[in-house]
């Protein structure tokens, strides 16, 4: 970076109002050029752009106080395996859950146990924790609306005064 | 998700957090903000996320807004960082950074298949000659290319280097 020009960290803003318009060729030139670039990726990089984007997906919920949308651990694998293009099947074969119950895995209704999620560690590269992270935060997020006011009462001061 | 920022007056790092932003809290021109994010986020299929400091989450650092475009698929539409955040006297360092590096990250998130973590935004600044500054500036900075339509976009590679840089970094 040139000397002096220090102030532009600070001073830096993208972008405009600006409508995006776009002509048919311009489309199909962008999305043309944008194919080619997909194609020479190998496909190794390619699991790797999926498996990242996951990660990113997984710590941002974990991350996020009182999300909009409760979301289980099954359906961000779900979304997972459809990108890799592994049948749930054989998904459920590999980490020892019987493909009759998997989906209730997916649906939230079974949780995945510690010794599945350091199964998945090793799958997808994202650390177990992350992964029961979520169905803990999800399982308090869903005490927590159920019993809504139910644990204002619980005090420390009445617990010392006995 | 969790971020560092560098508090210029002490080179230390602090924590800091990107959320999605909600209406009530966005910058507008009022609060002498180049753009309305208000404005933006009430378009159609605008996300919009702001990063601010976890000890006082009433501020706000920077602000970004990231879309799904039909040709250019994933698309910083607007990216800026508070005022006080601004030249000499700033008081942060890595806003930027983070907000383009958790961009990336969304990019790889939801982008469609050939787009996954690509990357497109204008570089453009207060004057025309403010705009080829700012390219340079991200072209170094952030591994940013121009594209044959003018865009600048930042690639696959380039998202994983930054999301190690901003995002998965614990300290410096």
């Amino acid at each position: 970076m040139k000397t002096g020009s220090e102030n532009m960290v600070f001073d830096e803003v993208i972008g405009n109002d600006e409508e995006l318009k776009f002509t048919k060729n311009d489309h199909e030139s962008i999305r043309d050029y944008r194919r080619k670039l997909y194609e020479n990726r190998s496909d190794k990089d390619k699991v790797r752009d999926i498996l990242t984007g996951f990660r990113f997906s997984l710590v941002n919920y974990v991350d996020t106080n009182n999300p909009d949308q409760v979301k289980s651990l099954g359906l961000f694998i779900t979304d997972l395996l459809e990108e890799l293009n592994i049948k749930k099947g054989v998904f459920a074969e590999y980490i020892y859950i019987s493909p009759r119950n998997i989906n209730k895995y997916f649906k939230g209704e079974r949780k995945f146990s510690i010794d599945h999620a350091l199964m998945l560690e090793k799958l997808f590269n994202v650390q177990a924790e992350t992964l029961l992270e979520i169905q803990l935060k999800n399982e308090l997020i869903e005490t927590k609306r159920s019993h809504e006011g139910e644990y204002d009462k619980i005090n420390l001061n009445d617990l010392i005064a006995g | 998700m969790r971020v560092l920022i560098r508090e210029v007056k002490s080179n230390e790092l602090v924590s800091g957090l990107i959320r999605e932003g909600k209406k009530h809290e966005l910058p507008t021109l009022m609060d002498e903000w180049e753009f309305d994010f208000l404005k933006k986020a009430k378009e159609s299929g605008k996300q919009v996320y702001i990063l601010v400091k976890e000890e006082s989450q009433g501020v706000i650092e920077g602000c970004m807004v990231f879309s799904i475009h039909e040709t250019l698929g994933p698309y910083l539409d607007l990216l800026e960082v508070a005022p006080h955040n601004k030249k000499s006297t700033g008081k942060y360092k890595r806003v930027s950074g983070c907000l383009i590096a958790f961009a990336c990250g969304l990019s790889l998130a939801q982008g469609e298949t050939w787009d996954k973590g690509f990357l497109s935004f204008r570089a453009i600044g207060r004057e025309v000659e403010s705009a080829e500054t700012l390219e340079e500036y991200y072209r170094e900075r952030y591994g940013a290319i121009k594209n044959f339509h003018g865009f600048m976009e930042i690639h696959p590679e380039k998202s994983h280097q930054l999301i190690k840089e901003y995002l998965e970094k614990e300290e410096e």
